[in-house]
Order: structure tokens, then C-alpha cells, then sequence
């Protein structure tokens, strides 16, 4: 930490400049995308889990349990955007944990929603028939047959919940919700970067821009598969 | 023909919504780990100050008291009391309202000008230049967060050249750069959706009738395609109203406009508990009660698609 070379403009040496600190934004922002990359894991693959397991514990309930589920569903879903996200992290400590948390109470619904839905149009193809009739139980229909039919809306499930998860903890910690003055999540770093927009913009510019790469890859990424498994169908 | 849905049916839905809504909303002071009260005032204040915050909030009290008590107070309008302002906060949102309302209807306004048109376009000559730049443009803007735009057009539009004034709400000229924030992400959106459902028209029958009656492309546009497209744009567009309402938080933050959206992150910042409550209730139930105008006029259109 070297406070005399604070607030430089990007150079040969520090590509990114240098924070306020004076420390090298550059590593900053990797040690930002190394946090992203934590916390998308993390919510996805719980997300991924609870709404598969969600679904599965779905499909074989009686009908009033079913409805019952469908509208906790859909009272979780009906609140727009980050709301509840910035409701939950705000009473919670202020923690890379606390967002995690958020994110996957926020996020386990749509999966789930979508996981049921598709569960519940696939067990009445014949062949889920035929194959309770050769004798399986539930969990090995459902491990073995149905989750197989859905593996494409999974992965697009999966791109989706990881891009939206990466822009909703960079929103979080914009807000301030999430981590230390220390930490180096994105949405921190521009936000701190906003007080000198003046003197400084490369501090609010820069993460910003490897925001959006990662969001549009993801995305891209995600549109592309879309369409291929879309074709792959027909 | 599938069978329409009763409107009584859509109104038990959004009723029972609200219900899970308020009551989730409830659960989350009560049923996070740790107390409330040290989340809301801090790991260092005194036994006496938990004291009164547990009166004030009603905490003290058995969960069935404090479940009436919620939902008597939500039935006459009453959210509480801030807790650093010390005015009430029904107060405070009803002054600050009528700003984000502004502000939200300028940007769908902003979003559809450039969105519609430009779907409308892409979607009738998909090999020209515009459609192909405002396509890649449209992708781009999806990924760019508000927090960033915000800053970008700051710095563009009005430190080096104060052409536009950045904070507050002092002249009609500052409503131009967060109504752009805003609107920007849902242009994209609309632009996306547009296309794709002219697109959708073109393939029709009917279209094909149109042609061979004589009709020139204009007619065909104007008065065939995007009269039968234009239901799920305008659907589209009540459903990211309500995603707009969510992101308001962040620009208005930015911006310092004074609306809802910066009331919640000053509430958030100063741990004032009642203010966020009271404005995540308001913007959710006001979501809940679009998504339910939305599927009535759905139902209504499109009998058994819901």
C-alpha cells in the first residue's frame, strides 16, 4: 500500500491505474472477479439443488400440498428485481455470506417453478409409464429419467441463475449491502469510484467494463445455447 | 377453444400473492439469525436503547399480537415510524412518491420511442445495417447494470460539458439523465420483444391475404402486423415496469432524485428498518397488482394461456 502513487491514471505499469489506496486497481478488480466467481458458484449450485430437490418433493405430494407449494412460489416470485435481495442483506451482517444467502432465498423460486412445471409435463409422456409399469420407484424415475429430459433447461438455468447472480451481487454491493470497506467486489469498487468521477474515472470505468464483458459473454453464451438446443429438438 | 379463466379466479390469485407477499415480508425481521434490534442498531448499543427499539417495533410482544398488529396497520395505511427521521413514514413516501412516478413513466416513455420503432425495423429488414447495430446495441445495453450507465453518462454528459445537471431535481432539465439510466436496459428489452413479435406476424396467414389483396408494406405493417404484436409488447412492457420500480433504487441513488428508490437506500444505509420495510411492501404489492392487471387483460385476449 503505497499512498503516494493513490488516484494514478492507467499506465504501462498498473494497467488499471491505482485505487485510492494505491494499490494496483488491476488486482483489485481479479480479486473482485475471483469473489463473483465464488458467489455465483455458490448460489447456482444451491439454487440448482434446492429447486430440482424442490421439484422432485413437487411432483409426489398430494394435491393440496401442491397448491399449497405453488403459492409460496409465486409470493416469492412476485417480488420485482433485487427487492427482497436488498430487504434480506440489510438486516443480515454485512457479509459475502449475507449476500450469498439473499441470493439464493431470492433465487430458489423461479428455478423451481420452472423445474415443476417441466417435471410435471414430463411424467405424463408414456414412456414414464412404461417404466414405473418395469418397476421403479420414484427417486429412480426421477433421477434417471425425468431430470435427463430436462438437462437442457437445467444448463440454460444454470447460465442464467450465474450472469444474474453476478449483476445482482455487484448491485448489492453497490448499495453498500455486502463486505467490508476491504473487499473487492465489483459493484464496491464502482462504487467507491463514484466519490472521484472527476479526477478519476478509470476507478469507476474499469470494473465496470469487466462487468459487462463477463455479463455479455454469459449472456451470449447463454442465447447461443438456447438456440442450439432449440434446433437440437427439431 | 380453451376455456377462459374467471376473473375471480385472477383476483384469488392476486390476493393470496399479497397475502404470502406480506407475510414473507413479516418473517424476514423476525426470522433471520441474531436479534433484530442488533441488526438494526449496531453490536454496541446500550441494553436500554434495544428496549425502546423492541417497543417501538413491537417485538416484545407474543407473534400472533404481533401478526394482528401487522395487518391492522397495513390495513389503514399506517407504516410506522421512522426511526432516525422520528416522522412517520407514510409521510415521507407520500411526498417522495410522485417524483419516481415521474420519473418511471419518462423512462418507459424514452424505452418505447426507441424501442418499438427500431424493433419494428429489425424485424422487416433484418439485413440492414441499422438493424444489425441496434441488435448488437440492444445486447450490450441488456448488459450494462444501471450503477454503471449512470456514472458513464455522468461523466459524458456533464462534468467536462454541463450540458445536463446530475443530481437532484431542481430544473425538468435533470429528469433527462436518470430517465435515460432507466430507460436504456428497458429499450433493449422492448426492442427484443418487438421484433420478435412482428416477426411472429409476418409468418401469418393472414399477413399473406394482405399481400395478395394488394396492400402496400406500409399498410401491412401499420394496420395488420402491429396491431396483433402489439399485445405482448404492451404486456411486456406492464411486467418491466415493475422490474423498473426495483431498479429505481439504484439510479435514483445515483442521481440523487428524490424519490422512493433513494428513500430506501438512505434507510438502508442508516439501518432505519421501517422505511425499508414499508417501501419493498409498497413496490411489491403495486408488482403484484400490474402482474394481475396484465393477466386479466391476458386472459382476456388469449383465453387459456395463463
Amino acid at each position: 500500500m503505497d499512498l503516494s502513487k493513490a488516484f494514478q491514471k492507467p499506465s504501462f505499469h498498473h494497467i488499471f491505474g491505482m485505487d485510492p489506496f494505491g494499490e494496483d486497481l488491476g488486482i483489485k478488480i481479479l480479486e473482485g472477479a475471483a469473489l463473483s466467481a465464488k458467489t455465483a458458484l455458490t448460489v447456482t449450485v444451491s439454487v440448482i439443488f434446492i429447486s430440482l430437490f424442490l421439484s422432485f418433493i413437487n411432483f409426489y405430494s398430494p394435491q393440496i400440498l401442491q397448491n399449497f407449494f405453488k403459492r409460496i412460489i409465486d409470493g416469492f416470485l412476485a417480488f420485482p428485481g433485487l427487492l427482497l435481495a436488498i430487504l434480506l442483506a440489510s438486516l443480515l451482517p454485512s457479509s459475502n455470506l449475507s449476500i450469498t444467502f439473499a441470493l439464493i432465498l431470492t433465487g430458489w423460486a423461479g428455478p423451481t417453478r420452472l423445474f415443476s412445471n417441466l417435471t410435471l409435463n414430463i411424467s405424463k409422456e408414456p414412456f414414464i409409464e412404461a417404466i414405473r409399469a418395469s418397476g421403479a420407484d420414484n427417486k429412480r424415475i426421477y433421477l434417471k429419467h425425468i431430470i435427463p429430459q430436462m438437462s437442457n433447461q437445467i444448463m440454460i438455468q444454470i447460465i442464467y441463475t450465474i450472469s444474474h447472480t453476478i449483476l445482482s451481487e455487484a448491485g448489492l454491493t453497490f448499495l453498500g449491502l455486502g463486505g467490508a470497506p476491504g473487499s473487492p467486489s465489483w459493484g464496491r469498487l464502482i462504487a467507491e469510484g463514484r466519490q472521484y468521477l472527476v479526477e478519476a474515472p478509470h476507478l469507476s470505468i474499469a470494473p465496470g467494463l469487466f462487468l459487462i464483458l463477463t455479463l455479455f459473454g454469459l449472456f451470449y453464451l447463454g442465447s447461443k445455447f438456447q438456440n442450439h438446443s432449440q434446433n437440437m429438438v427439431r | 377453444m380453451k376455456k377462459r379463466k374467471q376473473s375471480s379466479d385472477l383476483f384469488l390469485n392476486a390476493l393470496f400473492t399479497t397475502f404470502i407477499v406480506l407475510i414473507i415480508v413479516f418473517s424476514t425481521l423476525r426470522l433471520i439469525p441474531g436479534d433484530p434490534e442488533e441488526s438494526i442498531l449496531g453490536e454496541n448499543a446500550s441494553p436500554i436503547q434495544r428496549e425502546l427499539l423492541r417497543e417501538q417495533l413491537g417485538l416484545n410482544q407474543p407473534i400472533h399480537t404481533q401478526l394482528k398488529q401487522y395487518f391492522f396497520n397495513l390495513a389503514r395505511f399506517d407504516l410506522g415510524t421512522s426511526i432516525s427521521k422520528k416522522t412517520k413514514v407514510s409521510t415521507l413516501i407520500k411526498e417522495r412518491l410522485p417524483n419516481t412516478v415521474i420519473l418511471a413513466v419518462i423512462a418507459i416513455l424514452i424505452a418505447s420511442i426507441f424501442g418499438i420503432p427500431l424493433g419494428a425495423f429489425h424485424s422487416w429488414h433484418p439485413n440492414h445495417w441499422i438493424s444489425k447495430v441496434s441488435s448488437f446495441l440492444s445486447i450490450l445495453f441488456l448488459s450494462m447494470p444501471s450503477f454503471w450507465i449512470g456514472p458513464l453518462f455522468v461523466i459524458l454528459f456533464s462534468l467536462h460539458y454541463p450540458w445536463l445537471p446530475f443530481s437532484g431535481f431542481k430544473s425538468w432539465d435533470s429528469i433527462v439523465l436518470p430517465a435515460f439510466t432507466l430507460g436504456i436496459g428497458m429499450g433493449s428489452v422492448i426492442y427484443r420483444i418487438t421484433s420478435a413479435a412482428i416477426k411472429d406476424c409476418l409468418q401469418k396467414d393472414y399477413l399473406r391475404l394482405a399481400r395478395a389483396k394488394g396492400c402496400s408494406e406500409f399498410q401491412i405493417l401499420f394496420f395488420h402486423a402491429l396491431p396483433n404484436a402489439a399485445l405482448p409488447i404492451l404486456l411486456t412492457i406492464t411486467l418491466q415496469f415493475g422490474h423498473l420500480l426495483a431498479g429505481a433504487v439504484v439510479t435514483e441513488t445515483i442521481f440523487d432524485w428524490p424519490g422512493i428508490g433513494s428513500l430506501a437506500f438512505d434507510a438502508i444505509s442508516s439501518r432505519d428498518y421501517p422505511i425499508v420495510q414499508a417501501v419493498v411492501i409498497m413496490i411489491t404489492l403495486f408488482f403484484v397488482l400490474i402482474n394481475w392487471v396484465t393477466d386479466w387483460i391476458k386472459n382476456y385476449f388469449i383465453p387459456g394461456e395463463i
